[in-house]
């Protein structure tokens, strides 16, 4: 279960991705028709997975992803090609959670949610896993998740911002320095006090109620 | 070290944001101290989970929407690139509309012309009027014929070969008379008239037994009037 600390991340070659960045950039603002399904292609899902993570509602991240991938076409004319797309997507995407936190409290703070349970609105597609983990795993990860989102939702946004553009996905500090717009100190402040703040709202979570203990046994 | 400073610097070393020896300090520690590597390992534990969290599936309708979006935007940036663009969209506008609008009526309109075809086709026959197919050429022919030698029921000529058939507006002499016959599509004489003098039995006898030819009007039989002209007969002083 454990990842060795010298572990490497996947990714490609940075040179490849920044060539890669500055073609699709260039067709964008060409207006080409396949740059567009591309850069939807490339860049839908880890924006949709940082939007979900910041807000925790489905609805509301694909509002925010919308509203990202609108901005981006809107002004990559602008984007200057200082830092990766990447980078600079996940920024916008910050700062469209941020405002849709914020249009949240302002607004449907008060709303009663029918239908709150996540394992009832997911559709088939959704349940079905990765088949080379065991059932045992998967379902030993998901409670873990309904944990770390419910700590995460609890934390303050912006020591939650940080914590899941590291440890969510992946991002180097200077990466993240970028993102927030602040510097390489406040990044390394603020992360360590995230993932303090998520430890105790998680040891917290364990103390108030019994974690669900997952013990396979065989049938007597 | 203290514990407590280890403890805040595992995250950093878990980033790899030490330096060598700070790394090595820290590990030191954690190899001699179990709570400190209690909690590193429960860090690389909740590292992994929270990595894994990345693996959210995008929802299909959100994928849909982005390419809605992605071409709205597209559309609208080529309308905006020059004026034969905007026309060229305004036109495609236009046609769109009217296809829409016109969508409901094609069925109808597709259904109404077919059974008006039909119709047609099923009424053409009564249509047809009838054809001459004779020799005579259809031309317009304003007066009657008439079938000159003819004879009388008893076979004998009719002693009329005398007699000269001028058109109606013919100048007449003195020693003529003239015979005026109304003659029908079907061929018969329906009326007379004799300018000059009295009916002769001469004249009698070419109305009722000669045979007429009806005037044509476009190859159609119509009626029509004839001129015949006579030569006058002396009056024997009795």
């Amino acid at each position: 279960m454990s990842t060795s600390i010298l572990e490497l991340s996947p990714e490609r070659p940075a040179e490849t991705a920044e060539a890669e960045d500055f073609l699709l950039v260039e067709h964008l603002r060409q207006g080409a028709e396949g740059a567009y399904e591309e850069l939807i292609q490339r860049f839908q899902q880890p924006v949709y997975a940082l939007a979900l993570r910041l807000l925790s509602d489905q609805g509301e991240a694909c509002d925010v992803v919308q509203e990202v991938f609108l901005k981006v076409f809107r002004n990559i004319a602008n984007f200057r090609c200082q830092s990766s797309l990447k980078t600079w997507m996940y920024r916008i995407t910050v700062n469209e959670a941020y405002n849709a936190r914020r249009w949240f409290f302002r607004h449907r703070r008060r709303e009663v949610e029918l239908d709150n349970d996540p394992d009832e609105t997911r559709n088939w597609k959704e349940n079905i896993r990765d088949s080379s983990r065991s059932p045992f795993d998967v379902a030993c990860d998901r409670e873990r998740h309904v944990m770390i989102e419910a700590a995460l939702d609890k934390i303050n946004p912006i020591f939650r911002e940080a914590v899941v553009l590291r440890d969510t996905m992946d991002r180097s500090y200077e990466e993240i320095a970028e993102i927030l717009g602040v510097s390489l100190g406040t990044v390394k402040s603020r992360i360590l006090r995230g993932r303090e703040a998520l430890r105790d709202e998680l040891a917290s979570s364990l103390n108030a109620r019994p974690a669900m203990r997952l013990v396979p046994k065989t049938a007597e | 070290m203290s514990c407590e400073n280890v403890q805040k610097q595992i995250g950093l070393l878990l980033d790899r944001q030490l330096n060598h020896g700070e790394r090595e300090h820290v590990l030191a520690h954690i190899e001699t101290c179990r709570p400190c590597a209690r909690k590193l390992e429960s860090m690389q534990d909740l590292r992994a989970t929270m990595g894994r969290m990345s693996n959210v599936q995008v929802p299909p309708e959100l994928t849909a929407r982005l390419r809605v979006a992605a071409s709205h935007y597209r559309q609208s940036v080529e309308r905006r690139r020059d004026f034969a663009a905007r026309l060229r969209h305004f036109a495609a506008c236009i046609r769109l509309e009217f296809d829409n609008m016109m969508r409901p009526l094609a069925v109808p309109f597709a259904g109404g012309l077919a059974s008006s075809f039909a119709c047609f086709l099923f009424l053409l026959p009564s249509l047809s009027f009838q054809h001459n197919y004779g020799l005579e050429p259809p031309l317009f022919r304003p007066e009657p014929a008439i079938v000159t030698g003819f004879t009388d029921p008893d076979g004998t000529p009719v002693g009329a070969t005398n007699v000269k058939m001028e058109w109606g507006s013919s100048l007449v002499t003195g020693d003529e008379v003239t015979l005026t016959v109304l003659v029908d599509p079907a061929g018969q004489v329906q009326d007379w008239n004799v300018y000059g003098d009295d009916l002769t039995p001469e004249m009698k006898s070419v109305i009722l037994y000669s045979k007429f030819i009806p005037a044509t009007v476009s190859g159609q039989p119509a009626w029509g009037l004839k001129q015949l002209v006579f030569p006058r007969q002396r009056r024997l002083r009795s």
